[in-house]
């Protein structure tokens, strides 16, 4: 019998420790990542620089943001606002644009809009994908018949598609335009992440589900439905990454609100001081947006994950 | 026979630079030879039919004198396949009826959809038929032809002898069509791969730099996972006031979406080196920078496949993005022009364009990748026939 001197408590006691060490140097790598970039930035456009027009700094982007976010002098100067359904009532009663509640000429309205668009976009293109992609493996005729399709319209550049929804919705229901075309993606994405999800379970659990009896019914519900959710909670938070810019970019092709649109009249107005400020501004907060959704899908897909390996390791 | 690598590069290289001198060689021809129809006159070259057919002429003469055996073959090859075609295509409907099934049904709704959907106010019918968008849509295409000239910088390429310009009141021709997609495609395709290949260089050799100092590594992983979730998409405007509608402005734009993607791919490969590769390697007496670069660079390149699709297919978004909302060349730019007239069926035209370039820039990207990987040891692949369990647990 092999016997040790080291209590196991102890060893117990500094993993942890060890942990907690590795947890706190990696917040510190994190903002000292965050700083120095900030800090790179700033110096790369600095006032007296010939870039400073072109690239405004962190300051002026953050502040340009707050100064807009409720309400926007530039965007009233410009008559855009975000109460198609107000200004006729307003109009009728006092025939001026200035009588808009301050609310409708700030980025609020247009970014909730964008927001909401694109979320309901990906649920339903969440439920559409997954709906045929697991449904494709109780009947493999599914996968037979859409697979090919689904193959080409994948190989496709993402943006290719924007134009068709553009012309058919662009002009009477730009909503739809953002949501079909995010919709549209999204379904192909999980279509092809829940099939191959299903296709990495490994071969012995699939055996060993059928050694004990396993039918088709409870196969699919207790193995394939349960084994691909880890995988297809990965597949979820890189087309919820991709949808954030399609769905803002359908946007700046032709609709009248939303984020999108405000970079549009912004890229309009690149050449005051503000144009360049207005566009960095609002790339930057679907970049920090996304981050953030990215940060709660990693969250609440680790709470019903955390069985698996995969789930385990997600986000790290 | 396996030649030395040196010796490799040097046929490619060389073949390069004939592709030069073949063109100065034809262009010094007297022109009182019966096929010389072209002419060079004060840095003005007057491109003919005839200029273009002995180049490609020229072009190819150099693998069939330095490698006649490998050209043989090859023809061979291509035209065994041509012949065996029909046969495959036939084992092919055998093999996967359903993909023909899914591909006919989806053309014929199409078609069905056209005769049912209603025209509107519109010039351009919503959903064209096929008849429709392959003949006067794609033949009015034509009017897309338009470059009467090109200045490359060693010499102006001028154009109008090779077809008609519809634009200036010539008459459209399907010879016009062609040029107008190989230009268009070309000019694309060019920006796409110089784009690309900047942007995965650089993104590979920084994602293989940064881990080589773990503090560094670990400063940069927040700020370029920031970067990488930035829809660059959106950018495109920002972009066309930061550096202009040129041709350095969008490979910028290409090249910074490739490296987001690049950085912290490579940087994730080379964290998923297994340690125990380190361990052996460090025992037997490597020191940190031959670990580095002879054990963990080759390792972790294996694992890059699915960024650098990724980042192909950034790449493509990217460039037609970017040409679509302020380019006057490109598909990006025939997409914009059929948006703005709400030509349904000339777009569809650009985007079978652009699948037909995408799917075989993916092919050859993958097949470059697996000859680069082909060191590697292949692995059974471990995946589950989905269709043979459905069959299992049919039958349990």
């Amino acid at each position: 019998m092999t016997t040790t001197t080291t209590d196991v408590l102890e060893v117990r006691v500094a993993a942890r420790r060890d942990r907690r060490r590795r947890q706190v140097s990696h917040v510190i790598y994190l903002v000292a990542g965050v700083i120095l970039f900030l800090l790179l930035w700033q110096l790369l456009a600095p006032p007296f620089s010939s870039l400073f027009v072109l690239i405004p700094t962190p300051i002026a982007t953050v502040a340009h943001f707050a100064e807009n976010l409720l309400f926007s002098e530039p965007m009233m100067g410009r008559f855009i606002h975000a109460c198609p359904d107000l200004v006729q009532e307003v109009e009728f009663r006092r025939g001026r644009m200035s009588a808009l509640p301050d609310y409708c000429f700030g980025y609020t309205l247009h970014l909730l809009w964008t927001i909401r668009n694109i979320l309901m976009a990906v649920a339903l293109g969440t439920v559409i994908g997954l709906g045929v992609g697991l449904g494709s493996l109780l009947s493999p005729r599914i996968a037979d018949l859409v697979t090919p399709v689904a193959g080409f319209f994948g190989t496709l550049p993402i943006f290719m598609i924007a134009p068709f929804f553009v012309i058919w919705f662009g002009i009477e229901h730009p909503l739809l335009a953002t949501v079909g075309v995010v919709a549209f993606h999204t379904t192909l994405l999980m279509y092809f992440f829940s099939r191959r999800a299903a296709q990495n379970i490994p071969v012995e659990i699939i055996e060993s589900a059928l050694t004990r009896g396993g039918d088709r019914r409870t196969m699919f519900r207790w193995v394939y439905l349960r084994g691909t959710i880890p995988e297809i909670a990965g597949g979820l938070r890189i087309t919820m990454g991709l949808a954030w810019g399609l769905g803002t970019l359908v946007e700046v092709m032709g609709s009248q609100m939303g984020g999108g649109f405000l970079i549009r009249m912004w890229s309009h107005a690149a050449g005051l001081s503000e144009g360049p400020t207005g566009m960095i501004s609002l790339i930057l907060f679907f970049g920090v947006l996304a981050v953030v959704v990215d940060g709660i899908l990693v969250l609440v897909i680790r709470s019903f994950t955390g069985w698996s390996e995969a789930g385990r390791r997600l986000g790290l | 026979m396996n030649q030395p690598a040196p010796f490799r590069s040097l046929y490619w290289i060389g073949w390069l630079i004939w592709a030069v001198l073949a063109a100065r060689l034809l262009l010094r021809l007297p022109e009182s030879l019966p096929f010389v129809t072209w002419t060079h006159r004060d840095g003005v070259i007057y491109v003919t039919w005839s200029l273009i057919v002995s180049w490609f002429v020229l072009f190819w003469a150099w693998p069939l004198v330095l490698r006649p055996a490998r050209v043989r073959d090859c023809l061979l090859r291509a035209g065994r396949g041509i012949a065996a075609a029909p046969r495959m295509l036939w084992a092919g409907m055998r093999r996967s009826p359903f993909f023909f099934v899914s591909w006919g049904a989806l053309l014929l709704a199409w078609q069905v959809a056209s005769y049912i959907v209603p025209a509107g106010t519109l010039e351009q019918p919503l959903v064209p038929g096929w008849d429709y968008v392959f003949g006067e849509t794609l033949f009015g295409m034509s009017r897309f032809w338009a470059i009467r000239e090109l200045n490359l910088g060693i010499a102006i390429f001028d154009f109008q002898g090779l077809a008609p310009f519809p634009t200036h009141g010539g008459e459209p021709t399907w010879l016009a069509v062609f040029l107008a997609i190989a230009y268009h495609s070309g000019v694309t395709l060019l920006r796409l791969l110089v784009g690309l290949v900047g942007g995965i260089t650089l993104g590979v050799l920084t994602g293989l730099a940064l881990p080589y100092w773990p503090a560094v590594g670990r400063t940069a992983w927040a700020p370029m996972n920031f970067l990488r979730m930035i829809p660059l998409l959106v950018a495109a405007p920002w972009l066309q006031f930061v550096a202009g509608n040129t041709f350095s402005g969008i490979t910028l734009y290409i090249a910074f979406g490739a490296w987001t993607v690049l950085v912290v791919a490579t940087m994730n490969a080379v964290a998923n080196v297994p340690d125990l590769y380190i361990e052996k390697a460090r025992t037997l007496g490597a020191s940190r920078r031959q670990t580095y670069y002879r054990v963990i660079v080759p390792a972790a390149i294996p694992e890059m496949r699915s960024a650098l699709l990724l980042a192909m297919g950034g790449g493509w978004s990217l460039a037609i993005a970017a040409e679509f909302l302020g380019y006057s060349s490109g598909l990006g730019y025939l997409a914009d022009a059929a948006v703005q007239q709400t030509n349904t069926a000339r777009l569809l035209i650009v985007a079978f364009i652009v699948a037909f370039y995408s799917l075989t820039t993916f092919f050859l990207l993958n097949e470059g990748f697996k000859k680069l990987v082909s060191w590697m040891p292949q692995q059974a692949p471990g995946e589950t026939d989905i269709e043979k369990l459905a069959g299992a647990t049919q039958e349990a």
